[in-house]
């Protein structure tokens, strides 16, 4: 039997709930689909983890259920995941109003935001994967099942999309 | 040599090894193009981990992660009564059974309810941890 330490649902929820969040509302723009895309991430998780055996890193196995998770409810959906943040949104940012410099801040994010659901699917998800989510090159190529050099192809062309569309 | 396209992005991660490294710095001593191209990268890179973090509604987590733990201060708090109880009348049988043996500077009333206290308190307490009763 293996020794690696297996954490309970709760704890997944609580360490990576907020990460898993913010994964989704990157990749969405909106508050309502993030909130159903962890919902649905955590409810696979908690039946995933009555079978789970590990055989590489925990985080990869995460991240495979949530990108997969996230892949089906967009096929289910059939809905365009470019949607623009609604105003009742903003609040969820923590974007309260303040000096010019905070107002500044705020308005480049929604820049951000809105250029990012303008790149083609595989390049925002591996941009928002090594960005937003922090992990390496290796674990998204574990967790999306693909080769490192692809990984590295998509954050370097998504990347290189993203500054287009901001200059 | 030809420019170093997705080699830069992974030059910037830090994800290239020790001979793909020093063969891209020297690369970017000579090459404009490249120069650039690595400074706008860099550039998207920050924009991306400079967004903001979203704080998940509280009824998310809170409602996900209480679904289950609902249940449980109930059942705890029963058993700490159960396992208090029993606890109490055996203190109390052992000391009606043998008085003189137990050199105990503790009153019993306060002794058995300090552990149904701590019992109640604290859930996790067993019985092992709980006063030990008896000659």
């Amino acid at each position: 039997m293996s020794d690696a330490i297996i954490p309970s649902w709760e704890e997944v929820a609580r360490l990576h709930g907020r990460t898993i969040y913010n994964f989704a509302y990157r990749l969405t723009g909106n508050a309502h689909d993030a909130h159903d895309l962890v919902q649905e991430v955590l409810l696979r998780v908690r039946r995933g983890l009555q079978a789970y055996a590990p055989t590489g890193s925990f985080e990869g196995w995460l991240w495979r259920i949530t990108r997969n998770a996230f892949l089906d409810e967009i096929r289910r959906r059939k809905r365009r995941p470019t949607v623009p943040l609604p105003d009742g949104d903003r609040e969820d940012s923590g974007a309260a109003p303040g000096p010019d410099e905070e107002l500044a801040t705020a308005r480049l994010s929604e820049d951000v935001q809105r250029a990012l659901l303008e790149l083609p699917y595989d390049f925002r998800e591996a941009v928002v994967l090594c960005d937003v989510v922090g992990l390496s090159y290796e674990e998204i190529a574990d967790a999306a099942a693909i080769p490192v050099g692809t990984v590295r192809s998509r954050i370097h062309r998504g990347r290189r999309m993203l500054r287009g569309l901001l200059e | 040599m030809s420019h170093l396209g997705d080699l830069l992005g992974a030059y910037l991660d830090g994800e290239l090894e020790a001979f793909d490294r020093a063969r891209v710095s020297a690369h970017l001593e000579d090459c404009t193009a490249c120069r650039i191209e690595l400074g706008d990268v860099e550039w998207a890179r920050s924009a991306v981990r400079n967004l903001p973090l979203i704080e998940p509604p509280p009824s998310l987590l809170g409602d996900l992660v209480g679904s289950r733990r609902r249940r449980r201060p109930m059942r705890w708090s029963r058993w700490a009564w159960a396992v208090s109880a029993v606890s109490a009348g055996a203190l109390t049988i052992g000391l009606l059974i043998a008085p003189g043996q137990v050199n105990s500077p503790f009153d019993i009333g306060t002794l058995v309810d300090q552990h149904v206290a701590r019992m109640v308190v604290d859930p996790g307490v067993s019985t092992i941890r709980g006063p030990v009763s008896g000659p």
